[in-house]
């Protein structure tokens, strides 16, 4: 029965914590202006998501080691350092994009401007990261996150016309009046936000945090498997929502109060409580996450005492670390700087890192001196070969595309 | 090392016409101004849009206050923020009539958008119905006048 417990309690956090501010702006931005015509795009990210996920848990699990621990030491340090400085600064975008996404949904309650909130959350992530424990942060983060689910009864309120977007989603049915570049544009950011690289560095080292061992393998790979792809299906109900109140008005998404906007008209002021709940809850979580992603990362590279199971005085250069991105990241929004632009170019700039996060990835899942019997088989091999071609089109394609569309204008 | 000299008279002389052209105020062709006034008309379209949706779901008790209050801010916000792009942008000959109804058109969205937040602001409720009203007819004409900035001047409908 706890084991039971143990794994449905996975599985809902992975749903709740899925989401972050990449993808709900992204998919509200698509879902208001495509429709559902890049719902298979969104698909084809959270398998890729699952793909690689599962092997930095494996190697984790196996190795009790973080996945970008053994890089250096197995790819060298230039490879590695390449590594780190190509994610870690699409991780830091994230980070900014995430503490102004929280000041943003407190603004929505508050009426405060997000940036006066913007130290406040600062501070409340810094102590997040330096006084909760790990399980109780993921535990209690993911499971509020999931009030998000109001986006899926609210799409089923709104009553869409449910032939067409099954229609759009399983044809890529352009809307006529966008254009292929602009199309392709969203595709990538959506691809991006679906793959961002922190979700890897925070499952691998979230994983030796929470001393993962082979039997956990199981219980791992039921949290991949069954909670990403329901999170995916979170992301496709926003795109909805936003598809049938904005899409016919031909209105844009571009704040997040727009994304809200669907859950009021559908379900009234509880509805849009719940989202806004989920909104904070979501990007909190993530700001946590990739707070302690850009920890992580800089730690394993120098070989540093890492994680939050370490007291702070034996691991005090990786808090440190988290200390000066938060105040890194508080430095940045308080310029006033658009959060929901940080969030745009973030996840665009995380379509182009995603081969120096998930390419080394797979040479640590194929090596038998970390993994032994566990290493890749057939099907995470083919899988792992085929991701890495469709992330490196949309690595090539990110920038031209964003250069050419004006960033989807 | 001649054809890196030559290399190097090329680089310099780009950077110099580079920076002669930069100081001028360059005016966009014909397509271009279209491209730029479509985008601001359907950006400030769509935040007219928004306050309607905003203030209709509030009229029906489906939005608290700060909420509806703060999307009115970013309604105003980003409509003058695309108003104000294009206003920046020297519209070609053939195009300064249109331009001048366009910018316009923006100005009274704008100030619609504007009054609609200090109603907000203000919680002058009785004023709602009105603003809805005129935000849904001002969203349908900048929705018309988007239509006919695709075409150039003597095709537009």
């Amino acid at each position: 029965m706890k084991k039971f417990f143990s794994v449905a309690l996975g599985i809902l956090t992975a749903i709740g914590g899925f989401v972050d501010i990449g993808d709900l702006v992204t998919n509200a931005q698509v879902g208001a202006r495509l429709g559902w015509s890049l719902g298979l795009v969104v698909m084809v990210g959270v398998l890729g998501i699952c793909v690689f996920a599962e092997m930095s848990g494996r190697v984790a699990a196996v190795s009790h080691r973080a996945t970008f621990d053994l890089v250096r030491e197995r790819l060298g340090p230039r490879v590695g350092l390449l590594n780190l400085l190509g994610s870690m600064a699409v991780t830091l975008l994230t980070f900014i994009a995430e503490i102004g996404g929280v000041a943003l949904a407190i603004e929505l309650v508050v009426s405060v401007h997000y940036v006066l909130l913007v130290p406040l959350v600062a501070g409340l992530v810094w102590l997040i990261l330096w006084k909760a424990r790990f399980s109780l942060m993921e535990n209690v983060l993911g499971l509020v996150g999931l009030s998000l689910i109001v986006f899926v009864v609210a799409l089923w309120q709104l009553d869409p016309d449910w032939g067409h977007l099954g229609s759009q989603l399983v044809t890529v049915d352009k809307p006529s009046d966008e254009t292929w570049p602009v199309w392709s544009y969203y595709a990538v950011a959506l691809f991006g936000a679906a793959l961002t690289p922190y979700e890897v560095f925070f499952f691998s080292s979230g994983g030796v945090e929470e001393h993962w061992q082979v039997e956990d393998l199981t219980t791992m790979r039921l949290n991949v498997f069954i909670g990403f792809p329901l999170g995916g299906l979170l992301s496709l109900a926003i795109a909805g929502c936003t598809a049938v109140v904005f899409g016919p008005l031909d209105a844009s998404v571009d704040t997040l109060g727009q994304v809200g906007l669907p859950v009021a008209v559908a379900l009234g002021k509880l509805g849009l409580a719940f989202a806004i709940i989920g909104f904070v809850a979501a990007t909190l979580g993530a700001a946590c996450e990739t707070g302690l992603s850009t920890g992580y990362s800089i730690a394993q590279y120098f070989g540093w005492q890492w994680g939050k199971y370490v007291k702070p005085r034996d691991a005090s250069r990786f808090h440190l670390t988290l200390i000066i991105v938060t105040l890194l990241a508080m430095a940045i929004l308080v310029t006033g700087v658009d959060p929901i632009l940080v969030t745009e170019v973030s996840v665009v700039f995380s379509a182009v890192a995603l081969p120096l996060t998930y390419f080394p990835i797979l040479v640590v899942a194929n090596d038998p001196d970390y993994l032994g019997e566990h290493v890749n088989g057939r099907l995470a091999n083919g899988l792992g070969m085929i991701y890495l071609v469709l992330i490196g089109v949309a690595a090539t394609a990110a920038i031209p595309l964003m250069i050419w569309t004006r960033m989807g204008a | 090392m001649e054809g890196f000299s030559v290399l190097a008279r090329l680089v310099a002389a780009t950077v110099v016409a580079a920076a002669l052209t930069g100081c001028a105020p360059g005016t966009p062709d014909e397509d271009s101004w279209r491209g730029d006034a479509t985008r601001a008309v359907g950006d400030v379209a769509s935040a007219v849009q928004t306050a309607r949706i905003a203030l209709e779901a509030s009229q029906q008790d489906h939005l608290h206050h700060a909420y509806l209050q703060a999307v009115l801010v970013d309604a105003e916000r980003t409509g003058g923020l695309a108003a104000d792009a294009l206003s920046s942008v020297q519209p070609p000959d053939i195009e300064r009539r249109r331009s001048s109804d366009v910018d316009d058109q923006l100005e009274q969205a704008t100030g619609l958008l504007q009054e609609a937040r200090i109603a907000v602001v203000a919680h002058d409720t009785g004023e709602y119905a009105d603003l809805v009203d005129r935000l849904e007819r001002t969203a349908s004409s900048l929705q018309q006048l988007e239509t006919d900035l695709e075409a150039p001047p003597g095709d537009a409908r």
